[in-house]
């Protein structure tokens, strides 16, 4: 689970970097399963899964396409690009990929890379 | 002997220290002056002299050429800075 | 070619005939030039047919990204404008941080290049392959956060935006533009925009940036970043309260010029200082992209009569050309004369300037009560603010003071241009030279005129610990020299000059090498030397567009009037003698001519 601090983020979009090198090894923010808006001069909103215990995606998914082992893991053949998943989330996650399939956060094998490299902390590990 | 002199902090060290400017009577050795004014604001003077922070003396810099006996006049003002870049 | 870190592409808008042209990288360019800057000056040196009116149709205005533009390497948010400046005739490259630079990246493009004249007021819209221009007439005669807020509605918060006010409009020298909360400030590059009458550029990208040697660009990145955050500026200080962290401490070393360069020591800092903004004005802190060191400090006027207010900063530059430069102790004046800067696309450092510049004419008698239509004495922040109105909307003693110092002294005559403050017509900043003298040579060569971001030696002559002397000329002309080469190389990479503080050239290099593969980039030297070359590239613009050689030089009040006290009392720079070991060191001639040999050497 991701806690966010939106109070603390400076919008420098360092995560959405990391998140396309450490998953595409290039800089794509459009294949970033983070992302931050922001509508200057307003606080920043952080955009990511939360990997929370809701799982009103899971639920909301009509081909189950989608399961939950420590985060939403996607069945990239079952989902129909329907975006009901999205729709449902109380954390208002919308990040989709070219083909509308949703982008979850998979914590990079466990190394939560974002978190890591956040130079403002203004996203971490439950808990932490 | 010593001297009362005007002893000020700038940026992160007025934090560190919670002071920005006070008097101070230390000894008129310059480097037994910081060595009483790091203990008394609990900043590592002299180790972190040079990469940490610096040092003005009334507005000049403090310099590796400053002698070993090098004294300190009442009124001096003694500005700590910390290594800062540009603006 | 496979290009890695560059996108390989550059795009050319004709506005003239609402065409465009998507032209190769050419491999040779890269490696000769790195990019921004670089890639700039080149363009601009091959394609500006010389002698032209600066806003006229056939001057270029050059957008461009470097190789490090976008990528993850700290600081990696910047990107230059180049054109020929309105306010100083030569060479003018500007330099802002934020998203735009990043998008361009993105959208599949090292640089734009504008070209031409639109008829009818124009916006370009850049969404990777599709150029289009789209008419901005009901976008015309708003301010930029207006003209912001339209086009992102329209186009999606996601779209990226640079536009001018109306001072850009209007084609006063000193427009800026403004990009988001990030500025192209100085040199008049908004008013070129103007003359085209382009309001805006819009652009999205879907693109990526490719990596040439994956493990060892990430390895480079994470060391840069633990550099950045141990370094007590960068991971301290300037964290902390932004640029304006070094605000009290330049006032102690008496060189913070107060009321037009009068005096070096300002009296009232106990209201303004960088304590008082970070406790009082303080919201949140920004970053461009990629950016650990977030200086940028959304700062907002909570109550009085600016209430409401903001802006990213004040930087120290404002807070001192809105500060002590004229006088005023209200750090609320401050933020609310930059955020009419911000809105009307001006820039604040100039502004503030000739601002200080119109209060000495008045107390000189050189501009009177009738003129200005009240008196505007240093000191005066109601005065103050209404001249910065006056700039911003155009009206009265404003619509001179907009076109600069040394155009309005030339028009105000009387004696005025001793008071001008500027260096080949570009008002100075933040800093007086009397005090460290170094920062006279820098200012006096600097390529674009009188500006503190092509060498900074203030920084090794004040604030460093392990200090050059700032009362003797040994040492600053190679001192200088090296600076201006690496900075040179620093706007080409699109870095930040910050980044410089923590990371040494080595490091660079690594993250630039890892990223690219071009084997010409592998050691610093190289690099140095295409920093030189750069250097002597905007040299050689400015010798075509005519510059005399005389103009390497101060404005008079540093070469002549000591200061009366504080710790630079009783000094002026010595000029003749730095510029003169400094021509000796860049192989340049005794009028400032670049010799064949080094040019040869140069390959230029």
């Amino acid at each position: 689970m991701l806690t966010v601090n939106e109070k603390l983020c400076t919008g420098c979009r360092i995560c959405e970097q990391v998140c396309s090198m450490e998953h595409h090894r290039e800089f794509n923010a459009g294949l970033s399963r983070i992302k931050i808006a922001s509508k200057w001069p307003e606080e920043e909103k952080v955009i990511i899964c939360r990997q929370c215990k809701a799982q009103s995606c899971i639920k909301a998914c009509s081909q189950g396409a989608l399961t939950f082992n420590g985060f939403v893991v996607l069945d990239k053949d079952r989902c129909d690009s329907c975006g009901k998943c999205l729709e449902v989330c109380p954390f208002g996650f919308n990040l989709k990929d070219k083909e509308n399939k949703p982008l979850f956060c998979d914590t990079c094998q466990g190394n939560y890379q974002c978190v890591n490299w956040c130079p403002s902390k203004a996203i971490r590990k439950g808990g932490e | 002997m010593t001297v009362k002199i005007q002893v000020k902090f700038f940026a992160q060290l007025a934090i560190q220290t919670g002071c920005r400017s006070c008097t101070l009577e230390v000894p008129n050795n310059f480097y037994q002056a910081i060595e009483v004014i790091g203990a008394r604001f609990n900043l590592p003077a002299k180790e972190k002299l040079g990469t940490y922070y610096s040092i003005l003396i009334n507005g000049k810099g403090y310099s590796y050429g400053l002698a070993d006996n090098y004294e300190l006049k009442d009124e001096d003002i003694l500005a700590f800075v910390p290594i800062l870049s540009g603006g | 070619m496979q290009w890695f870190g560059y996108a390989g592409k550059l795009l050319y808008v004709n506005l003239s005939n609402g065409n465009y042209e998507v032209k190769e990288l050419a491999p040779e360019q890269a490696k000769k030039y790195l990019g921004g800057k670089g890639l700039a000056a080149s363009i601009l040196y091959d394609c500006l047919q010389p002698g032209q009116d600066p806003l006229g149709p056939e001057n270029l205005l050059v957008f461009a990204t470097g190789p490090l533009t976008g990528t993850l390497a700290p600081t990696s948010s910047r990107m230059i404008v180049a054109t020929k400046s309105p306010l100083t005739g030569l060479w003018l490259d500007s330099n802002a941080g934020g998203f735009l630079g990043r998008e361009l990246k993105f959208a599949g493009y090292d640089a734009l290049i504008v070209e031409g004249k639109s008829l009818e007021p124009v916006y370009i819209l850049i969404e990777d392959d599709r150029v289009e221009l789209r008419p901005a007439n009901n976008l015309w005669g708003k301010d930029t956060f207006e003209t912001h807020q339209t086009l992102k509605e329209l186009h999606g918060t996601d779209y990226r935006v640079a536009a001018i006010g109306q001072a850009g409009e209007r084609m006063d020298k000193l427009a800026a533009i403004i990009s988001e909360a990030r500025a192209f400030g100085r040199g008049g590059a908004g008013a070129v925009m103007g003359s085209k009458n382009l309001k805006a550029i819009v652009v999205r990208g879907t693109r990526g940036i490719n990596i040439a040697d994956y493990q060892k660009f990430v390895d480079y990145v994470k060391e840069a970043f633990n550099e950045v955050a141990i370094h007590p500026d960068t991971g301290g200080g300037r964290n902390h309260y932004g640029t304006s962290v070094i605000y009290s401490f330049i006032n102690e070393a008496g060189v913070h010029p107060v009321e037009n360069f009068r005096k070096g020591k300002f009296t009232g800092t106990d209201t303004i200082n960088e304590e008082v903004l970070r406790s009082k004005y303080y919201k949140k802190d920004k970053a461009c992209s990629s950016c650990p060191i977030a200086c940028s400090k959304l700062t907002k006027v909570d109550e009085g009569k600016y209430q409401g207010k903001f802006t990213e900063g004040p930087e120290y530059e404002d807070v001192w050309s809105f500060g002590a430069q004229c006088g005023n102790t209200d750090l609320g004046a401050v933020i609310y004369a930059e955020y009419l800067c911000d809105a009307y696309g001006l820039d604040a450092t100039s502004v503030g300037n000739v601002v200080g510049f119109a209060m000495e004419c008045f107390e000189q008698g050189a501009l009177t009560q009738e003129e200005i239509g009240y008196p505007l004495r240093f000191g005066d922040t109601e005065a103050m603010i209404k001249t910065v109105e006056a700039i911003c909307q155009g009206q009265g003693i404003g619509k001179l003071l907009a076109q600069g110092v040394r155009y309005a002294s030339e028009q105000i005559g009387k004696g005025s241009e001793k008071w001008a403050m500027h260096v080949k017509g570009m008002e100075l900043p933040a800093y007086d030279p009397r005090g460290a003298f170094g920062m006279g040579l820098a200012y006096a060569t600097s390529d674009r005129g009188g500006c503190h971001l092509r060498s900074w030696p203030i920084a090794q002559e004040v604030l460093a610990a392990n200090r050059m002397d700032p009362f003797s000329v040994e040492f600053k002309a190679e001192f200088v020299k090296s600076e201006q080469d690496l900075i040179a190389v620093i706007d080409s990479l699109g870095l930040c000059l910050f980044a410089t503080f923590a990371l040494s050239l080595k490091q660079i290099v690594g993250m630039l090498s890892a990223l690219t593969g071009i084997q010409e980039f592998n050691s610093g030297e190289k690099l140095m030397v295409i920093g030189e070359r750069i250097y002597n590239l905007t040299r050689l613009f400015n010798l075509r567009e005519g510059m005399a050689p005389a103009s390497d030089t101060l404005p008079e009040r540093l070469l002549t009037e000591q200061l009366a006290e504080g710790p630079a009392a009783g000094q002026v720079v010595p000029l003749d003698i730095m510029l003169k070991e400094y021509y000796t060191i860049r192989h340049w001639d005794e009028a400032g001519r670049p010799l064949p040999a080094k040019l040869e050497e140069l390959g230029l």
